[in-house]
């Protein structure tokens, strides 16, 4: 009877916790974004196996997200410099910056301080900016909305690539077109994205080399500046072209050697044989028969992929002056601003981690043996 | 078996549905040209079946995907004639192949969990051969499929359509790939050691299921395997393979009756027997087969033979043609003679060995008085056993 009462309790507990963290969180962007997406993989890994093992999976992130919320927490805390003389500046008395610290809870306990961040984090609120004076959330989905656009555009484009590349260089392992595109695509991994970057802005957007009067290259492309979404379809996608394709094509590289060596593989199995005996034309023995099988290893990397440029591609995105999360977070830490960072970090983890987790639900998607078995965190 | 013993291979007034004249397999490997497949000859008429038997690398597996054409393009060079219904094989382009491969020629494979692809659906994989050949929809390729479960006997094939190969038994496997061949109903299945990954209990019943299907839909089957005891009864011809070269041809009845190469004689001796002591010691084929690209110069089979002599090794042994009453095994050596003389290898084969004829490639054929004599002088020299068991290689 006991136990029963309290198993109901734990359940009831339990649901108006997460109803107060899903009602707080759906109106906040950057907490709406990663809600909304654990709430997609988690439909989507309840199709695809079993819903308890999704719910499983799902409830497993949670103490990551609490061990990174204080790691991140512990690490700004014990940043050297005083928040408060950052904002006073050099000239502050020792009265006003005790004012200062008790205003902005730093004289609390460390744990206490970290709870309070935590309760807010729950509720959907970062604090506000010492430096900015703006609120957390806002700035950090401001600057988040470009990082993710050219993450997901640089993604798709160095797919695009290295797909139907890898496919056919596995294909014709050996053959002069092998080499052609392992050559091709060895050249693109060498390259820094920033040097790529530079390059592009060169011969596509500023005219290129000027030889004896006459440009090599062309204007083309915007070089600079960000255009929302909203603000201007065709414009923002023309502005996120040339810093995606600077970031994708290091990627493509990397995703098609690795498809490539994975479709060699798979093409000398048996089932190849069987696909081949059955008259099949190359073409969907290649697509529909050896890609999946062949996509493990490159799911692993491109989820990995997709986390990092999370945290923002700082390089290309300072090239092309683009106000992404990476700069966000650079400001904040030159103005010690540890709200700001706490919470940027913050962010940026737990969307890896999402993301990571989404890549175990593909895994069960494109591979049905796993299905109904424990897989372990990849990546 | 005397009967349906002689209806196995094509008359003379009959046109084959598959002809192989001098088929030559050459890979051409790192260390020189490795010939797998040389010169092999036979024909099978339509609803017939042939057993090819031979330890592995005998060339076996090499010659049903020469036939096929299912081997690489770089370097593996195929030559001879492939006449299918006739149609040559080697003639063809891909398109053509590409049409061929299912409804006429189809292909039963050795691992029935390597040969199906891991991450798609039986119930896709079985109909897929229709929707690429017939046109099929996804839902009439889907109820074919349903069809094709059914009659290969999978159980409950409502919920297994459905299902992936890991959830299946090896049999069960099995049975799914030979559905799989049997979508487009083919005129010709090469099933290439369909029993050998399974379980003792469940090859019985993958071979009567393939004897089954072959004759409710009048096919030709090629049945390869390394077990001559598979072969027995369920096959009108047998050809006995060793370095890719055909050593042995003969209806089934014949052959198992009056086998005459001592690599034959080794192979059936290597059965376990119903009739033995249940720890009996099974008789083994000593050493190992030749090495392809390091072969030797007279019989293959010399060094491993318990029969050979100084002839073995200097001269390789032409393909030649038992006399009508093999039993008799008077007048071996005027016959041997004879024979000799009469190179097979250099006539055009098949004009050359009629149905049913018996064919073997030996200088002291099993059963013959030579034969006995040249064992004797073996086991006098001590290089072959009192049982047997071959001591020193020749």
């Amino acid at each position: 009877m006991k136990q029963a009462v309290r198993d109901q309790l734990g359940r009831i507990v339990g649901v108006a916790l997460a109803a107060t963290v899903a009602w707080a969180w759906f109106w906040r962007p950057p907490f709406s974004w990663t809600f909304g997406v654990l709430v997609v993989v988690g439909t989507a890994g309840a199709a695809i196996a079993d819903g308890r093992y999704a719910l499983r999976r799902i409830a497993s992130v949670i103490p990551v997200l609490v061990g990174v919320s204080f790691v991140v927490f512990a690490l700004m805390a014990s940043l050297p410099g005083d928040p408060a003389i950052n904002i006073l500046g050099p000239a502050a008395t020792a009265d006003q910056i005790a004012i200062v610290r008790t205003e902005l809870g730093l004289d609390e306990p460390f744990f206490n301080r970290y709870g309070n961040w935590l309760g807010g984090v729950l509720t959907g609120d970062l604090g506000s900016s010492i430096v900015l004076r703006e609120d957390i959330a806002d700035g950090i989905s401001r600057s988040m909305t470009p990082t993710l656009q050219i993450m997901a555009y640089s993604v798709v484009l160095a797919l695009a690539f290295a797909i139907p590349l890898g496919i056919w260089a596995g294909y014709r392992q050996g053959s002069k077109t092998d080499a052609t595109i392992n050559n091709a695509m060895l050249g693109f991994l060498a390259t820094p994205n920033f040097v790529l970057a530079v390059m592009l802005v060169l011969f596509l957007s500023i005219g290129g080399l000027s030889v004896a009067g006459n440009e090599i290259g062309f204007r083309v492309l915007p070089a600079a500046r960000y255009v929302p979404l909203g603000e201007d379809v065709v414009l923002h996608f023309k502005h996120m072209l040339l810093p995606s394709l600077a970031l994708a094509m290091g990627q493509a590289a990397v995703f098609m050697r690795l498809l490539r060596s994975d479709m060699i593989a798979t093409l000398r199995l048996p089932f190849i044989d069987l696909a081949r005996s059955k008259g099949l034309p190359t073409r969907r023995i290649l697509w529909r028969h050896a890609l999946r099988p062949s996509s493990f290893t490159l799911l692993t990397v491109v989820g990995l992929t997709v986390g990092l440029l999370i945290g923002g591609a700082l390089i290309v995105e300072f090239i092309f002056t683009i106000p992404g999360v990476g700069a966000y977070i650079f400001l904040g830490v030159t103005q010690r601003d540890f709200i700001a960072v706490q919470g940027g970090v913050l962010v940026i983890s737990t969307l890896y981690i999402v993301v990571l987790t989404m890549s175990d639900f593909l895994y069960l998607a494109l591979d049905p043996r796993l299905r109904g078995r424990e897989i372990g965190a990849r990546g | 078996m005397t009967d349906t013993s002689m209806t196995g291979f094509a008359g003379a007034d009959e046109q084959p549905l598959l002809d192989v004249a001098d088929l030559r397999t050459t890979f051409h490997t790192a260390v020189g040209p490795l010939v797998a497949v040389d010169g092999v000859d036979w024909s099978l008429r339509p609803g017939a079946r042939l057993g090819v038997v031979g330890e592995s690398g005998s060339g076996k597996s090499v010659m049903s995907r020469s036939i096929m054409r299912l081997l690489p393009k770089s370097r593996v060079t195929s030559t001879g004639s492939v006449l299918f219904d006739g149609i040559d094989m080697m003639s063809l382009g891909r398109r053509e192949l590409l049409d061929m491969w299912g409804p006429q020629l189809a292909m039963v494979f050795q691992d029935p969990l390597g040969s199906l692809n891991p991450v798609m659906k039986i119930g896709k994989q079985v109909g897929e051969g229709l929707r690429v050949h017939r046109d099929l929809s996804a839902r009439a390729a889907r109820a074919a499929a349903l069809d094709l479960l059914e009659e290969v006997g999978i159980p409950e094939p409502h919920r297994r359509i459905d299902e992936y190969p890991h959830q299946l038994s090896g049999g069960m496997r099995q049975r799914i790939v030979i559905a799989i061949a049997l979508a487009c109903s083919p005129r010709l299945l090469i099933a290439d050691e369909p029993t050998t990954a399974l379980d003792v209990t469940v090859q019985a019943q993958i071979l009567d299921l393939l004897e089954t299907q072959r004759a409710e839909r009048d096919m030709s089957l090629v049945l390869i395997t390394h077990d001559l005891g598979v072969v027995a009864g369920r096959t009108d011809e047998v050809i006995v393979m060793y370095a890719g070269r055909i050593v042995e041809r003969a209806p089934t009845a014949t052959l198992f009756g009056n086998m005459r190469m001592p690599y034959t004689e080794a192979l059936f001796r290597s059965i376990p027997k119903v009739t033995d002591d249940s720890h009996a010691r099974l008789e083994i084929i000593g050493g190992q087969p030749p090495r392809m690209t390091d072969l030797p110069t007279g019989c293959k089979f010399a060094p491993r033979c318990k029969y050979a002599q100084e002839l073995c090794v200097a001269e390789e042994p032409a393909l030649i043609e038992a006399p009508a009453a093999a039993d008799s095994n008077d007048g071996g050596a005027r016959r041997r003679g004879t024979w000799r003389d009469d190179d097979l290898d250099d006539d055009d084969n098949d004009g050359g060995a009629p149905a049913g004829a018996h064919l073997y490639r030996c200088f002291y054929p099993v059963g013959t008085p030579e034969a006995a004599e040249a064992f004797e002088r073996n086991v006098a020299s001590g290089r072959v056993s009192e049982a047997g068991v071959v001591i020193r290689a020749s």
